[in-house]
Formats: structure tokens, C-alpha cells, sequence
């Protein structure tokens, strides 16, 4: 469902309309669903900061605007914020490879921002992309991205604070 | 402050979103974010750019007591008492006010629902760019040493064409070019030395191709406003 779409629905849902709510939730929590559940690798967990997420979401409908990014990735980032608080305070996720780790230039483009977004990120240096992808998408920290990539903690610091820098330079050409 | 500093606060920004930074910087950049509307702002840039790239993740569906449970901590309570007052004045009656009233009121509600700390971000100067009907469309703040656009919801969408903002100069001189402003959302620039100085008649919007005016002159103003201040 695209921004149109939700946006008015985001509205309804702002309004307390719980049939609007509902739909809302039908057609976003796969996409945030698969988000979190890759952070937190249990699904349990993940259906836990699922669920705290979408009261999130309905108490606080009306703090959403365009500043934010788009009704979908204002919820991915309530979500994702969840999933971080629930490693942080749980810090129980099982051990697993992260073999065939999604590369973030694997996102489809949509419009002109997304193409630059990933144009930016292609242009990264492959160290640098790969410890912002394995922090982004899996909820690493540095010293969990150190001990996947076997490189020192200093190193990886510096890898992801410069692949940071280098986006934002690259994004704002 | 060390925090506005506009690399350390990009630098901060990142990495919170990115979920690296961690324990008490965490929470600390979290009370900053509260204090701070440039942080917050850079913030939000940082959302919009990396939680755009979750989009490639195929979908996984939850089990059916995940709705269960949100649905009852939700739409089972009775909300009404947690609903902010400024939705109470958001029906379409207030349109009668009139043009002037419905401008700041529509100031005073942008500026209470963004604004985290009002002591530390109030703006220096105002102006809102309304359309013929005393619809507001842009929201304009002078704050520190930043011109801050805020797009309402009136605003005709082109999408084959631009909005641009202008200073008339005080001097009678010719228009001077502030950039195209966004239709919907938020944009921020340094203020224009005319603006500093305070050498400023007024501000238009015109209409352009996309991508802004070709000849270094509005093609069509649209609308003019005077900033205030407050």
C-alpha cells in the first residue's frame, strides 16, 4: 500500500476510527513484521515489539507528518526503535549466521529519492556498506558487527561513522 | 552548543537511527532530541533515508494473537480522554473565523505541536503565505541563524512544476531568489544576509517550471507575505 493510500488511513486512524486501525494493520505489519524479526531473530520477541509498536502507532497517529518520511517509514521507524529497546533490555537473541545477509543495494527503487539513496550506497566502499547493512538490518552493535567481520572495533567504528558521512555528502550533491 | 554543531549532530543523528549508538548515549542523545529541534530534524532525515531501504524485505506474516493483543490494548480502551485539545479545534468550522484568525491560529498550533521547547526554539520573526481564500499554504520561521519552511495540507500539488520563494528587498531592488520550496513537509535554509539585516519589503512565492526559475526572475508570483516579528 502506497503513501495515498495509507496516509489517509493514518488520518482515520488519528481520529480513533478502529476500523481503519485494522486496516492499517493488514497491510503493514508483514512489511514491519519481517523488519523486526530480522533485528531480533525470535518470534517471540519480535511479536512482542510488534505489538508495542502498533499501540505506538494508535496513540500517537496524530504526531506523524511529511517531516517524517512516509506513513510506512515512520512505522518502520517506530518499530525498529522498539526492537532496539527490546535488545537492549532483553539481549537474549540466538546465535545465528547472518550468511546471505540482505545487501541494502538489493532495495527496489521507487521515485527519484530512492535511486540516489541507492546510487549513494553503491558508491560506499564495500567495508563501509557492509557493516552499515549488518547494523541496519539485523540490530548489530559495533562490537557484534567487530566479531562478524573479524576486524578490530576501531576499525568497524570507522567504517560505519565514514560510510555515514560519505551517504549524507553524497546524498545532499 | 557543541550538539548543533551540523556534522556532530548528522554524525549522532546516523547512528541513532542506525541503532549503533547505544546505553546512556543513547538516552542522552534521546533527552538532546527533546531539547533540540535541529536534532530532532536531523533525526527525521536520517528516518526517511534509511527506512526507505527496508522496502526489499519480504514480507513475514505474524501469528493471529498478535492482533488479538494489540486490539486490547487499543481499540477495546476508551481513547476520548487521551485526545490532545488541538484536535477539538480542527473541525471545518473554524474556517469562519476569518483569514487573520485562522493564520495564527494555524501558526500558534504548528509551532506548539513541533516544537519540543518552545524557550529554546522560539523564532524571531514570522510570516504564513496564505492563498486568495486566507487558506494558509506555508508556514515561514526565522530561527537562529535559519529560515525554516513548513508546507501545510492547502497546497496545490504540481507535480510538473515548482514553488519558489523570494525576498523583495526593501531598496526596491529586484527580487532576490530564497530556492524552490517543498509542497508538502519541511525545508531549511540559512537566512539570506537581506533577511539578517533586516532589509526586507516582503516575501513571494511564484510559480515556476520545475526546478525553479531559468531567468533569475519569478515567472508568476503567486502570493507575497511580510514577516513579523514576534
Amino acid at each position: 500500500m502506497e503513501q495515498e493510500e495509507l496516509l489517509p488511513l493514518l488520518y482515520d486512524v488519528s481520529r480513533g476510527e478502529k476500523a481503519a486501525f485494522a486496516t492499517l494493520y493488514e497491510h503493514t505489519s508483514d512489511h514491519l513484521f519481517a523488519v523486526v524479526l530480522k533485528m531480533l531473530r525470535r518470534r517471540d520477541l519480535a511479536e512482542e515489539a510488534l505489538q508495542d509498536a502498533y499501540v505506538q502507532i494508535w496513540q500517537h497517529a496524530d504526531s506523524y507528518h511529511r517531516g517524517r518520511g512516509t506513513v510506512l517509514t515512520w512505522m518502520v521507524s517506530i518499530a525498529r526503535y522498539r526492537a532496539l529497546d527490546s535488545i537492549r533490555y532483553k539481549k537474549a537473541r540466538p546465535e545465528q549466521s547472518l550468511d546471505g545477509e540482505i545487501s541494502i543495494s538489493d532495495a527496489p527503487l521507487r521515485g527519484d529519492d530512492q535511486r540516489k539513496l541507492h546510487q549513494c550506497i553503491e558508491d560506499l566502499d564495500h567495508e563501509q556498506r557492509q557493516a552499515i547493512s549488518l547494523a541496519y538490518f539485523h540490530g548489530l552493535s559495533h562490537e557484534e558487527v567487530k566479531n562478524h567481520l573479524e576486524s578490530p572495533l576501531g576499525t568497524v567504528k570507522s567504517w560505519i561513522r565514514r560510510g555515514l558521512k560519505n551517504l549524507m555528502r553524497c546524498l545532499s550533491l | 552548543m557543541n550538539y548543533l554543531n551540523r556534522e556532530r549532530r548528522h554524525a549522532l543523528a546516523a547512528e541513532y537511527v542506525l541503532g549503533t549508538l547505544r546505553g546512556p548515549a543513547r538516552e542522552r542523545f534521546r533527552k538532546l532530541m527533546m531539547r533540540h529541534e535541529a536534532l530532532a530534524r536531523t533525526t527525521w532525515y536520517w528516518e526517511r533515508q534509511l527506512n526507505s531501504l527496508t522496502t526489499s524485505l519480504p514480507g513475514q506474516t505474524p501469528s493471529e494473537h498478535v492482533w488479538q493483543n494489540i486490539a486490547g490494548r487499543t481499540i477495546d480502551l476508551d481513547r476520548t480522554a487521551n485526545v490532545p485539545a488541538s484536535k477539538a479545534s480542527t473541525k471545518p468550522g473554524w474556517w469562519l473565523w476569518g483569514g487573520l484568525a485562522a493564520t495564527f491560529f494555524i501558526a500558534a498550533l504548528l509551532l506548539w505541536t513541533r516544537l519540543p521547547s518552545p524557550q529554546e526554539v522560539t523564532p524571531s520573526q514570522i510570516a504564513v503565505v496564505n492563498n486568495e481564500q486566507s487558506a494558509p499554504l506555508w508556514l515561514i520561521e526565522v530561527v537562529n541563524d535559519q529560515l525554516i519552511v513548513k508546507a501545510t495540507g492547502n497546497i496545490e500539488n504540481r507535480n510538473a512544476r515548482d514553488y519558489e520563494l523570494w525576498v523583495i528587498p526593501e531598496d526596491g531592488t529586484a527580487p532576490v531568489s530564497l530556492g524552490v520550496i517543498p509542497q508538502s513537509g519541511i525545508w531549511q535554509r540559512p537566512l539570506h544576509p537581506l533577511i539578517v539585516k533586516n532589509a526586507v519589503k516582503a516575501l513571494a512565492v511564484s510559480l515556476e517550471d520545475k526546478g525553479g526559475s531559468r531567468t533569475g526572475s519569478p515567472a508568476e508570483v503567486l502570493f507575497t507575505t511580510t514577516l513579523a516579528s514576534l
